[in-house]
């Protein structure tokens, strides 16, 4: 048995990854219209749990190349991390400005879950991107 | 740059799935490799003249696009 082989057996399969997603697709639901709904959006932690729910449909979507651990799937995470680096400077330039010329305020938790939900969201769409174009 | 790859594993009566598994890589690695969006590197291009029996020459051309 070759090391990929043996690798691919340890990989959770398609199916495990998409129940998570939809589990974690609930809570946050959930989490996200209470917040809403009590006026207080955003809290924080619910944008990490939706980016979560993001981050596991996408792995969802990325097992059949992620599985093999070969080397496109390899080239595939050097360009999606190299591209999220001008996403994530263009997204704090703009965050920046926002907080410049509006009113808007928010608490440093607020801030880090709202950077940290972005960035996980942005890499795992920025991979189903590149596998689709690779 | 375009390839021959599917050419040669249609002669050779191979599936995507049979070449993916000779080379350790994915389905959609090959599915990439025929339609030319994935240029391999030299070790992949290496096995690959390795399993279908030609030279790298045979399997790829730089002219063509």
């Amino acid at each position: 048995m070759t090391v990929q082989r043996f690798a691919a057996l340890r990989t959770p399969g398609k199916g495990v990854f998409k129940g998570l997603a939809i589990y974690q697709t609930a809570v946050a639901g959930v989490f996200v219209l209470s917040s809403v709904l009590s006026g207080k959006f955003p809290v924080g932690h619910e944008l990490l749990l939706a980016s979560t729910a993001i981050m596991l449909w996408c792995l969802s979507a990325l097992h059949p190349h992620f599985a093999a651990d070969d080397e496109r799937w390899r080239r595939i995470r050097e360009r999606g991390m190299f591209f999220n680096y001008f996403i994530l400077l263009v997204f704090l330039a703009v965050l920046l400005i926002v907080f410049a010329l509006t009113p808007l305020e928010m608490s440093g938790y607020q801030t880090v879950s709202v950077i940290a939900s972005f960035l996980i969201s942005s890499v795992f769409i920025t991979f189903v991107v590149l596998s689709r174009r690779m | 740059m375009k390839n021959y790859i599917r050419d040669n594993r249609s002669e050779r009566g191979m599936t995507q799935d049979d070449l993916a598994e000779a080379l350790g890589v994915s389905r959609q690695t090959i599915i990439s490799l025929e339609k030319g969006r994935y240029n391999p590197s030299l070790e992949l291009a290496f096995k690959l003249a390795a399993v279908f029996g030609c030279r790298i020459e045979e399997l790829f051309d730089p002219e063509e696009e």
